[in-house]
C-alpha cells in the first residue's frame, strides 16, 4: 500500500527539488513543487506550534491554503529574538542555532535532526551546482577559534561550508592578521587547479584582500564564496561591483559569488550568479514587498525582502519577512549566465540586497536625553 | 602613582541659541548670571514669546504642521495673559512670586516640539534657563521629502525672535552636547531647578548627578494614556459628527507616531456588548479614513517594527481579535477589561476593550497613566470618576482631540508654579514689634 501521508508527499517533492540541478528550474515548474511543500509546512506548523497557530488565527484568518508563493503567510524574522517558536517537543531538539543580530538581541532557531539533515542536503545541492561534484582544496577566511564556543551562525556557516572542501587552511590568525604560510600552503596544494575560498564579506575585504594583494598572490584559479552582509562595507561605500573589481584587479580572482541567507533559514541560501544578481535555489524563493502596502513589488521595484524555504520543519520559519531591503530584478532570469560549464543558466527570481532597515525608534516621550547606553 | 588634585576639566558645549558658538560651561554660567534680572511674567519675556508666536503663525512652513501651529496659539499674548492670571492671582495670601534662579531643563530627546513649552514657562517665570537639546531630535534633520524638520523651523524662528529681544534672550541658553556626564554634572551642580522629561532609565541616570541641597528636582517619566468613548454617544452621531470625532481621535493618536505620553494606546468602549461592537464597526473605519486624509504613513522601518510588535502583542496578550487597516491602524481586542501587561506599540496601534460604564474603568487604569481622552460623558460623572480613582492614575481628563494640547498642569504638577518660589511677607511687619518674652 503506497504511503500517501503528507510527510511522505513532502519528502517526495523535496527529493525532486533536490535532484534537479539547482537554479535551473523555470518558475512555473518550481512553484508547482515548492508551493505544496510550503503550504504543507504552514499546515504542519499550524498543527504543531501553538504560537504559530495563534498568529495565523488572529492575523491571517487561520490556515488558508496558499494559491501562490506570495500567499504563504510570513512571520517577521524579529519574532525569533523574543519568542520560542518550535514545532517539535523539547526532547526532539537537536540543536539551537543562535545569531546575534545588529539589534543586540539573539535569534534562537530550534532544529531537530530531520531539519538539520535537510539543511545539510540542501546546502550540498546548492554548492555542488557552483563547485562541481568534487571537493576542492579550501581556504577559510577566518581563524580556527571561530569554530569553538557555541553554535553561532558564523561557526555554523564555516562548519557547513567546510564539508564542500578538503585540505582546509585557515587564512587568518586569532587576531585576524593574515597567515601567509597557511595561504601559500593551500595554493601549493591546489597546484594551479581550482580551489575554494570561503569567508565573511567584511573579513575578506578587510583582512584578506589587502594582504593577498600586498603579497601578490595569484588567486585566479579560486572560487570565492562570501556572505554575511554588506553593512560594514556599505559604511565604507564599498558595493558589490567595487568588491569584485578590486579582488579581480589585485588577485586575479574572477569567480566570486555572494551568498545571502540567515540563521533563521539555513540551507536554502541564495547565490550570486555570473550576472551579479542573487538567485533562489530550487528549495527557496524570495518575494520583495512594498512596506507601504506589504504587496509584492513588480520587477524593478524595491522593498522589504521575504524569504521562503522548504526546509524548516522543526520551527515555523518557512516564510519570513526579513528586515533587509532589496530590489527585484526579474521573476525569471532565463539567461543568467553559465556557471563554469556546470550546465544551464541561472533561472528564477533574481534580486539584490541593498541594505537593512534602520532600527526604528518610536518618537515620543519614551527614552530621551540622558544617554544612549550600551 | 599620580594623584590628581583637581577635578577633571569640564568640557565645552555647543551654545545653539542665542549666537551659536562653542563655549565653556563656566563661561556660559557667568554670562547667564550677568543677564538682566526678569520678574515673573516680565514685559521683556512676554514680548519675546509674543514675537515667537507671531512668527510661528505667519510662517508658511508651519501651515501643515499642527504641532507648531498649536505652539503659536499657546504663545499668543492673550493666552499668556490668561496664564499670568491663573498663576499670579491665585497665590497664597501675603506671598510674592519670584524666580527660582537657574533652571536646567532636559526635555525629551525624541519629541520635536515639546521642549518649547518648558522653555517658555521658565523664561516667563523669570528664570535663567539652560535647555539641553538632544541631538536625537528627529525634527532637526530634514524629513523624507527634504523639508526642514519641525524642531529646525521652531529653532530658526526662536533665533529670529531672540535677536529682537536681547534682554530676555540673555537669560536663555539652548545648548547641545554629546552624552557627557561632566557637562550635565556641572549644570546640575549650578542650578536651582532641574526638570527632566524622559524614559525612566534616563531620569535615573541624571538623578545620579547631585543638585545643590536646596534645588528642586522635577522629573517627568514614562506615562501612558487612554481614550474612552461612550457607545451610545458615538452611535448617536451623524456622518459629519462621526468624522469630526474620528479626526479628533486621529489627532490624539498620530501626532509623534503615537509615541507621546499623552497619546492613547488603549481604547475603552463604554456600553453594552452589542452597542460596543456596532460603535467600533462604525468608528474604526472612519478613524482610519481620517488618518489617511491626514496623510499618515509610517516609514518602512517603523512599519516593519509595528508589524513585528503586532505579532508579539498577539502572542503576549489575551487578544481575541485583530483588525488591521493597512499600515495606518491596527486594533487588537481584549475580551476582559483588565489592564494589559504591556502597552502596545505606537504608530497607530490600539488595544480596545469594553466596560459597561465609565465608572468601571478602575481595573484598566495604572499609576503611570496620564491622560484620559473622553467623548460622550457629562462632566459631573468625570469629576466623580477622578474622585473615585483618587490619584491611582490619570492626571488629565480631556475631550478626544485635546490629548496633546499643552496646559499648565503637567503630569499632575502645576508647572508654572514649580518654576517660581514664593516670598512670604508677614503683614505683621507693618506693626511695631511685640515685646519679647525672652529677656535677652
Amino acid at each position: 500500500m503506497p504511503d500517501t501521508s503528507p510527510d511522505h508527499q513532502a519528502d517526495d517533492l523535496l527529493a525532486r527539488l533536490l535532484a534537479a540541478p539547482q537554479f535551473s528550474l523555470p518558475p512555473r515548474e518550481k512553484a508547482a513543487l515548492l508551493l505544496p511543500l510550503l503550504d504543507g509546512l504552514t499546515a504542519r506548523h499550524y498543527r504543531d506550534c501553538p504560537p504559530y497557530r495563534r498568529l495565523l488565527d488572529m492575523l491571517h484568518g487561520g490556515h488558508v491554503p496558499a494559491r501562490s508563493l506570495h500567499e504563504v503567510p510570513a512571520l517577521p524574522v524579529g519574532l525569533f529574538k523574543t519568542h520560542h517558536l518550535a514545532s517539535v517537543p523539547d526532547e526532539a531538539v537537536h540543536a539551537v542555532l543562535t545569531s546575534s543580530g545588529t539589534g543586540g538581541a539573539v535569534s534562537r532557531v530550534v532544529l531537530d535532526a530531520e531539519t538539520a539533515a535537510l539543511q545539510t542536503r540542501a546546502l550540498a545541492a546548492v554548492m555542488t551546482r557552483l563547485l562541481g561534484p568534487k571537493r576542492l582544496p579550501m581556504m577559510i577566511v577566518d581563524h580556527r577559534g571561530t569554530l569553538t564556543g557555541g553554535l553561532s551562525a558564523r561557526a555554523a556557516g564555516v562548519l557547513g561550508m567546510m564539508t564542500f572542501g578538503r585540505d582546509h587552511r585557515f587564512a587568518l590568525d586569532a587576531d585576524l592578521s593574515f597567515d601567509e604560510a597557511q595561504a601559500r600552503a593551500l595554493l601549493d596544494r591546489a597546484a594551479g587547479g581550482p580551489f575554494l575560498i570561503f569567508g565573511f564579506t567584511a573579513l575578506v575585504w578587510r583582512h584578506f584582500l589587502p594582504a593577498a594583494a600586498r603579497l601578490g598572490l595569484d588567486l585566479s584559479a579560486g572560487i570565492l564564496v562570501h556572505g554575511g552582509g554588506w553593512k560594514t562595507l556599505a559604511d565604507q561605500a564599498v558595493d558589490n561591483a567595487t568588491f569584485k573589481a578590486t579582488l579581480r584587479r589585485e588577485t586575479g580572482l574572477t569567480r566570486i559569488h555572494n551568498m545571502y541567507g540567515m540563521a533563521e533559514q539555513v540551507g536554502a541560501v541564495f547565490l550570486e550568479g555570473e550576472d551579479g544578481l542573487l538567485h533562489a535555489s530550487n528549495l527557496s524563493d524570495v518575494v520583495i514587498r512594498d512596506p507601504d502596502s506589504w504587496e509584492p513589488v513588480a520587477p524593478g521595484g524595491r522593498g522589504v525582502i521575504q524569504v521562503l524555504s522548504a526546509l524548516p520543519r522543526s520551527y515555523p520559519g518557512h516564510s519570513l519577512l526579513t528586515e533587509d531591503v532589496g530590489v527585484l530584478h526579474a521573476l525569471d532570469c532565463a539567461d543568467g549566465g553559465d556557471s563554469g560549464g556546470n550546465g544551464g543558466g541561472w533561472r528564477g527570481t533574481a534580486f539584490t540586497v541593498t541594505g537593512r532597515l534602520p532600527r526604528a525608534e518610536l518618537r515620543g516621550c519614551g527614552d530621551t536625553a540622558g544617554r544612549r547606553g550600551p | 602613582m599620580t594623584e590628581f588634585p583637581f577635578p577633571p576639566p569640564v568640557p565645552d558645549l555647543d551654545l545653539l541659541l542665542p549666537r551659536p558658538q562653542r563655549i565653556a560651561v563656566a563661561e556660559l554660567l557667568r554670562r547667564l548670571d550677568g543677564a538682566p534680572a526678569l520678574e515673573p511674567f516680565s514685559a521683556a519675556a512676554i514680548a519675546l514669546c509674543a514675537d515667537w508666536s507671531a512668527r510661528l503663525l505667519a510662517d508658511v512652513r508651519t501651515r501643515n504642521r499642527p504641532a507648531l501651529q498649536a505652539l503659536g496659539f499657546w504663545l499668543r499674548p492673550a493666552a499668556l495673559e490668561r496664564l499670568r492670571r491663573t498663576v499670579l492671582e491665585r497665590l497664597p495670601p501675603d506671598t510674592l512670586a519670584v524666580p527660582r534662579g537657574l533652571a536646567f531643563l532636559v526635555p525629551a530627546g525624541n519629541v520635536d516640539t515639546l521642549f518649547a513649552y518648558p522653555l517658555a514657562l521658565s523664561l516667563l517665570a523669570g528664570n535663567r534657563s539652560v535647555l539641553r537639546l538632544s541631538g536625537r531630535l528627529d525634527g532637526l534633520a530634514p524629513s523624507r521629502d527634504g523639508a526642514m524638520g519641525d524642531a529646525a523651523v521652531l529653532l530658526g524662528l526662536l533665533g529670529e525672535a531672540m535677536e529682537r529681544a536681547p534682554d530676555a534672550a540673555a537669560s536663555v541658553a539652548l545648548v547641545g552636547y554629546g552624552h557627557d556626564d561632566a557637562v550635565s554634572a556641572a549644570l546640575s551642580a549650578a542650578c536651582d531647578l532641574r526638570a527632566v522629561w524622559g524614559g525612566d532609565g534616563s531620569i535615573a541616570h541624571l538623578r545620579r548627578l547631585p543638585l545643590p541641597a536646596r534645588a528642586l528636582d522635577l522629573a517627568f517619566g514614562d506615562r501612558s494614556s487612554l481614550m474612552a468613548l461612550d457607545c451610545a454617544a458615538v452611535l448617536a452621531l451623524d456622518r459629519t459628527g462621526l468624522d469630526r470625532l474620528a479626526e479628533d481621535a486621529a489627532n490624539d493618536l498620530y501626532w509623534f507616531d503615537q509615541g507621546a505620553c499623552a497619546s492613547p494606546r488603549i481604547l475603552v468602549w463604554c456600553g453594552g456588548t452589542e452597542q460596543a461592537e456596532e460603535a467600533a464597526d462604525r468608528f474604526l473605519p472612519r478613524l482610519d479614513a481620517a488618518a489617511q486624509r491626514a496623510g499618515y504613513r509610517p516609514d518602512p522601518s517603523l512599519a516593519m517594527a509595528k508589524l513585528t510588535a503586532l505579532h508579539r502583542t498577539v502572542l503576549d496578550l489575551p487578544v481575541t481579535r485583530c483588525r488591521r487597516f493597512g499600515n495606518r491602524l491596527a486594533v487588537l481586542t481584549l475580551e476582559r477589561p483588565e489592564r494589559p501587561a504591556l502597552a502596545p506599540f505606537g504608530a497607530g496601534t490600539l488595544l480596545e476593550t469594553r466596560i459597561p460604564a465609565i465608572e468601571e474603568i478602575g481595573p484598566l487604569v495604572a499609576r503611570a497613566d496620564q491622560t484620559l481622552g473622553v467623548f460622550g460623558f457629562p462632566s459631573d460623572r468625570l469629576r466623580a470618576l477622578a474622585r473615585r480613582l483618587n490619584g491611582r492614575g490619570i492626571d488629565r481628563i480631556v475631550p478626544v482631540g485635546r490629548a496633546l494640547s499643552f496646559g499648565p498642569v503637567w503630569d499632575g504638577v502645576e508647572l508654572p508654579r514649580q518654576f517660581l518660589r514664593l516670598v512670604e511677607i508677614d503683614p505683621h511687619t507693618a506693626r511695631p514689634p511685640a515685646p519679647s518674652s525672652s529677656g535677652s
